[in-house]
């Protein structure tokens, strides 16, 4: 909003005051929804550390266990190959701090956390054997007891799936393999990560910005108003990041520990689904041409001629 | 924490739901489909058009949310049918999407600019999304009445082995959405006849008479295949109906006739179909007579009546399997877990009313009729 009556008013001085007001709304809900997404930025990676472990090591670049308080990464080449990071500058605490709200929990790192997926591959595969036996017999008390035992990590004997049919007949270096699986690729994860979050610092120092001029009633800073419209796409961004982020972090789960992904994707053939990507794209963005036409016509017109001439006494003389 | 309702009573009840759901969403989003579907003929005028679409303009959003709600309960509720439609329907149901899509750009897009192609191709936009919804909706219907070609293994992942949209439009499923479509157009033309007035409002009563009698008859066919030609499914030997859900637990065979055989264990079912066959001339009938008001909630008992047909008749099956009958989801072996079908039922009993209440709220502030002046009179605000 703040972007679009920018742009009004670089243009068209005639409509100022809508353009003003526009912009002191705009602001002060840019403001509220900016410093509200660090809080629930804040939660979320509380959250992540209690139960995607591996998510958070891998957004962190941090292949090796962290001892309390874990330091944060500012900057990294990690290199999945050598299991490190190539070069990295760190600030100590901040991590641990953010994550565990503690100054003596660590923090697990990349590493033990495939050595620890694979003790739950084994355990899991105890807990798919029992499995089997009590679909075959409804009333196995015994299976039923052992799979009540094991259930949490029958996810992880299902990783195997991929590689065997039956998950029971897979040797050591396939189980091996699937527990290096459950690292998501960490390179693009740091680098997104960190985008997001410094998209949104950035929008809490230009609402901010924009907030305090608009209450002393200053709106004549001209590269302010350029830096808005030009921020339009800015949040639109960082919603994707932070959707890759969560989505390719999770990988090679759909829920985390209990459902591998290439089990959970239906069974369709990929033709139909690039048909209907294809479909959506094209569909979409000749919706999003028209959209902007129709936006662009619209704003050319200016508040009083788009609403009709019935309105025209509400917008030029406004109720104070 | 112990689940004070049985699990197949939860079952019960949430096929109940499912029921009631697609009944609700045929009742209130199907007269915007109709009306959209029927666009074109009933209003020639770009005034008579906005009329007709003012008409719905305050409610279609609203109504559309009993489509989300029967597709959030089937998710919620009925995750392997959702999963095995969504996956077996899958260019069906993305044709529909596109549809619907359709609709909100329709609405808000074509008064934005004053054009006659601008405006004609938006409605024939919103034409589309009017009937390929309604149609495809009873295509999809009329399939599961003849099973769904698909099989599940071991892991309970579903494998539809059908070659895609093209063998969903035999003549059978042709025919269920040929009923779907009449039914849902009478019922628009029903509600333009309630809310309008002048030259719209004359052709939509005069489509009601066409429509009406059409759905009869199509309805009536229909139900004669069935009986005649259609294998309805049979489950043999025991089913838990508190067991696990897994489909692959039990025993199902095709048997011709089956999917009347309901009507003769419990003969009250036939409300559903005899209803289906009567309210529609009711409907006709009270247009005649100039009561709109009730003529729609005659049309409403229709749409109950065929729409509960089909549940009835396939009761305990939601979705048969062509290819693997023993693998068809039933409603003692589909369902989400008891906890789940008892959480969502309270949330059901807390919200839905809410609902109902906000959408009677809606309905009475905008009651009355949308004329041509009012049209003229907020040309630019007005859709």
């Amino acid at each position: 909003m703040a972007g679009l009556a920018s742009s009004k008013e670089t243009y068209f001085q005639g409509v100022q005051f809508t353009a003003k007001r526009s912009i002191m709304v705009a602001s002060a809900f840019g403001l509220a929804a900016s410093l509200s997404a660090v809080v629930l930025g804040d939660e979320s990676g509380y959250s992540v550390s209690e139960h995607q472990k591996m998510k958070l090591a891998a957004i962190e670049a941090m292949w090796d266990s962290e001892p309390a308080p874990a330091a944060f990464t500012l900057f990294a080449l990690p290199d999945a190959q050598t299991g490190k990071n190539r070069f990295e500058v760190k600030i100590p605490w901040l991590l641990g701090l953010i994550a565990t709200r503690s100054v003596d929990t660590p923090l697990p790192g990349i590493n033990d956390l495939v050595v620890k997926a694979e003790g739950r591959i084994r355990n899991g595969l105890i807990a798919y054997d029992a499995l089997d036996h009590l679909r075959q017999n409804r009333n196995d008390a015994e299976a039923r007891a052992t799979l009540a035992s094991h259930a949490e990590d029958l996810g992880h004997a299902l990783l195997l799936k991929r590689y065997v049919e039956d998950p029971r007949t897979a040797d050591d270096a396939t189980i091996a393999k699937a527990a290096h699986d459950t690292v998501p690729g960490v390179a693009p994860l740091f680098w997104t990560f960190r985008l997001m979050a410094v998209l949104g610092f950035a929008f809490i120092l230009l609402m901010a910005t924009v907030f305090w001029k608009a209450c002393r009633r200053d709106f004549s800073s001209r590269w302010l108003l350029k830096v808005c419209l030009w921020s339009l796409p800015l949040p639109w961004l960082a919603c994707e990041v932070g959707w890759f982020v969560a989505e390719f972090g999770r990988q090679p789960w759909s829920i985390d520990g209990v459902l591998p992904t290439f089990l959970a994707s239906s069974s369709l053939a990929s033709g139909q689904v690039l048909f209907t990507l294809a479909g959506f794209v094209l569909f979409y963005s000749s919706l999003a041409v028209v959209d902007v036409l129709l936006m662009r016509k619209y704003v050319l017109m200016g508040p009083v001629k788009a609403l009709g001439l019935n309105n025209h006494a509400a917008v030029v003389a406004p109720a104070e | 924490m112990s689940i004070p309702v049985d699990y197949e009573i939860l079952r019960l009840i949430w096929w109940l739901f499912l029921g009631v759901l697609l009944i609700g969403f045929a009742i209130m989003d199907g007269f915007d489909l109709g009306v959209a579907a029927l666009l074109p003929f009933v209003a020639r005028t770009d005034v008579e058009r906005r009329v007709a679409l003012n008409a719905i303009g305050p409610v279609w959003e609203g109504n559309q949310v009993w489509l989300i709600l029967g597709g959030g309960a089937v998710f919620a509720a009925w995750p392997a049918i959702y999963a095995t439609a969504f996956s077996g329907f899958y260019i069906a149901l993305f044709l529909v999407l596109a549809a619907l899509i359709m609709r909100p750009t329709g609405f808000d897009f074509r008064n934005k600019i004053k054009d006659t192609r601008w405006r004609n191709f938006w409605d024939w936009a919103l034409f589309v999304s009017g009937l390929v919804p309604s149609l495809v909706f009873g295509v999809a219907c009329g399939n599961l009445l003849e099973g769904v070609p698909f099989r599940i293994d071991g892991d309970m992942r579903i494998f539809y082995e059908g070659s895609g949209l093209f063998e969903l439009l035999n003549p059978f499923g042709l025919l269920a959405g040929l009923v779907s479509v009449a039914m849902l157009t009478t019922h628009g033309a029903v509600y333009l006849s309630l809310k309008t007035e002048g030259p719209v409002q004359k052709r939509a009563s005069s489509y009601v008479r066409f429509g009406s009698v059409a759905t009869v008859i199509l309805f009536a066919l229909a139900g004669l295949w069935l009986a005649s030609g259609i294998q309805g499914y049979v489950i043999t030997g025991d089913i838990a109906a508190d067991g696990p859900s897994n489909p692959l637990l039990k025993e199902v065979v095709r048997q011709p006739g089956a999917w009347l055989a309901n009507y003769g264990r419990h003969p009250w079912m036939l409300a559903a179909p005899l209803l289906g066959l009567a309210a529609p001339l009711v409907t006709a009938g009270l247009i005649q007579l100039r009561k709109p008001g009730l003529a729609f909630i005659a049309s409403s008992l229709a749409l109950f009546g065929i729409v509960a047909t089909v549940g009835v008749s396939m009761f305990p099956f939601l979705m048969p399997s062509s290819i693997a009958p023993s693998a068809s989801l039933t409603v003692w072996d589909a369902s989400s877990s008891q906890r789940t079908l008892f959480v969502m039922l309270i949330s059901t009993l807390i919200f839905l009313p809410i609902i109902l209440a906000y959408t009677g709220f809606v309905f009475r502030v905008m009651r009355g009729r949308v004329s041509a002046e009012q049209i003229e009179a907020n040309s630019n605000s007005l859709y």
